[in-house]
């Protein structure tokens, strides 16, 4: 495992496209937080320590669109490159090499989130100077803070993790990077439009939309991380009827253990051809 | 307490004495398609075998089957005196390849994908310089694999497969792209690779350069092996020419002969088709009618015709 993990880490700090999602996200993680800053209860959560919270939940929001990139494409090029034959001519343990891979990624993405944590740093120092802010609000900053940035850091990163892996997922089984992004990305759209078809019919068919992956990983976060934003702002809502921290966590681990099973009984048994 | 299977001190184990790689009835097939059929191969260690055929004869799919990449559908396959099917790691482990084509990750450069390649199989990585130093690829090793040639991804293809010094080579298509000057290369290399101890086995479809330095090969078609064997062998053929001043009546004489298949004759040269380990029976038969030759050859043919004769329309 140490070996891939190794060969995945290289590739990972060689390659352009991570860097160019970092920065992307940051990017809009920028824009929102100027965007938000305009509207004076909103910008309380923008100032340091609130600001990691916020730059958290729009991370966690920005994952849908940005690392089914990266997981597609990790998974799906190596059978498009056909470099999946280099590794596996080498090394033949297959599933070492999806779980090596996805380690290595989800290590990536980690990184990828202090990144976009210092990123917002500056964007609320920034912000507080602006405005006449102090630089860091004192009186918010204590023990049971610090843990729930540390809660919400964790629900971004498995929120994250898991668009990464749907898209590497589908890739894999797809065998392309295409099918992989475009699964990955197009699933969050083709589910906010059935939720809405869904909710609409009512009765089962609304109980079903709720149990979509993107009702999970939408309030996770917001689930987590609400108590220590400004009450009353937008981001600080919390829907009546949304799911709770412990149901998002076990539902999206379902969707992804069975995900991966399949994943993995696809890298098994299956002949490279590529 | 020692038992009947415990290996002597000093006896060679039953796997270094084995063929670098046997088949036996090794089948692959996709649907109604029998890509492989029954193959039976026999490479012996330290040789470099030719693995010859058609496009669709079998060839890559052989391969990928006995590097693990695809299963076989029934049949068995010892590589390195070890069963693919359950040894798989160890074998990867003493084996480099090339199959189809080299492949790499483009954004990377030539020493980062040795690099990857070194690290997924443990290689220390002092081995990447004299591995670019010996493919040539030193002064554009870190150019990105995109940047590069055909020729020199090839290289780096042939380099990386020699990165962690294997036992057994197993490369399709190794001079495909090279110019040459690399081909020359390429074969100097190949012999040296043997001389070192080395089994190497090279699908190619530059017969020329599968005559000049393969031991021994093996040609496919349809999924089966339609001849195997000694190089020199297979091309000796069975035809001898004979070079005499009475050609009429020699040709006579030889029709009356029943292992002779066929002669025939243009002006003072015979063509004829026996074996030819019967040469000196023809030279004593026409010597006791007092017909002296002035030559007497075996005719070689090239590995080319041998190829189109043996594999007829598929080719």
């Amino acid at each position: 495992m140490i070996r891939i993990m190794s060969m995945e880490w290289l590739k990972l700090t060689r390659r352009w496209m991570p860097r160019i999602l970092i920065v992307m996200v940051a990017g809009l993680t920028v824009v929102a937080f100027w965007g938000e800053a305009t509207r004076s209860a909103e910008r309380m959560n923008l100032l340091m320590p609130r600001g990691w919270l916020a730059a958290l939940t729009l991370c966690s929001f920005f994952a849908a669109f940005f690392w089914p990139v990266l997981g597609g494409s990790w998974a799906g090029n190596e059978y498009g490159w056909g470099t999946i034959r280099t590794i596996l001519t080498r090394r033949p343990y297959r599933i070492e090499q999806v779980i090596g891979a996805l380690a290595m990624l989800f290590i990536g993405l980690a990184i990828a989130l202090i990144v976009l944590l210092l990123v917002a740093s500056a964007a609320g120092i920034v912000i507080a100077v602006l405005t006449g802010n102090h630089l860091f609000v004192s009186g918010v900053m204590s023990g049971s803070f610090a843990l729930l940035v540390l809660k919400g850091f964790l629900a971004a990163w498995y929120v994250s993790a898991f668009y990464l892996f749907l898209a590497y997922a589908a890739a894999t089984i797809f065998r392309s990077a295409a099918v992989g992004i475009g699964f990955g990305i197009g699933a969050t759209f083709a589910q906010v439009i059935l939720f809405r078809i869904f909710e609409g019919l009512g009765g089962v068919w609304e109980t079903i939309a709720k149990h979509f992956p993107f009702e999970y990983t939408n309030n996770l976060i917001t689930e987590v991380v609400h108590g220590g934003l400004v009450s009353g702002t937008d981001l600080a809502s919390v829907g009546a009827n949304s799911p709770s921290i412990s149901d998002s966590f076990i539902w999206l681990t379902l969707y992804s253990v069975i995900l991966l099973a399949i994943t993995l009984y696809a890298v098994r048994t299956r002949d490279v051809t590529a | 307490m020692a038992t009947a299977q415990q290996a002597q001190p000093g006896a060679v184990p039953p796997a270094a004495a084995e063929p670098a790689i046997a088949t036996e009835g090794l089948t692959k097939r996709y649907g109604s398609l029998l890509a492989v059929d029954h193959l039976n191969l026999t490479v012996e260690r330290g040789e470099i075998f030719g693995f010859l055929g058609p496009n669709g004869a079998g060839k890559t799919t052989t391969m990928r089957m006995l590097l693990g990449l695809i299963s076989p559908t029934s049949g068995t396959a010892r590589v390195l005196g070890l069963d693919i099917r359950h040894h798989l790691p160890e074998i990867l482990a003493r084996t480099g390849s090339i199959i189809e084509n080299p492949t790499f990750y483009p954004y990377l450069s030539g020493r980062n994908n040795l690099r990857a390649v070194a690290r997924l199989t443990g290689t220390p990585e002092n081995r990447i310089q004299p591995v670019l130093d010996l493919m040539d690829l030193t002064d554009s090793a870190n150019r990105s694999f995109k940047s590069y040639s055909l020729g020199m991804k090839q290289r780096l293809a042939v380099g990386a497969a020699l990165l962690a010094s294997p036992d057994l080579l197993i490369l399709d298509e190794p001079a495909n792209g090279l110019d040459p000057a690399g081909i020359v290369e390429m074969r100097a290399l190949m012999k040296r690779l043997k001389d070192e101890g080395h089994t190497v086995i090279i699908s190619s479809h530059v017969l020329h350069e599968i005559e000049q330095i393969c031991d021994r090969i093996a040609i496919l078609s349809h999924g089966k092996v339609v001849v195997q064997g000694d190089v020199t062998s297979l091309l000796a053929g069975n035809v001898l020419e004979v070079e005499i001043d009475a050609a009429e009546r020699a040709e006579a004489v030889l029709r009356e002969i029943p292992w002779i298949e066929e002669v025939s004759r243009s002006g003072q040269r015979l063509t004829v088709h026996a074996d030819p380990s019967r040469a000196a029976d023809i030279n004593r038969t026409l010597a006791e009618q007092g017909l002296y030759l002035s030559e007497l050859r075996v005719r070689e043919q090239s590995l080319e015709q041998y190829f189109l004769d043996v594999t007829g329309d598929a080719a």
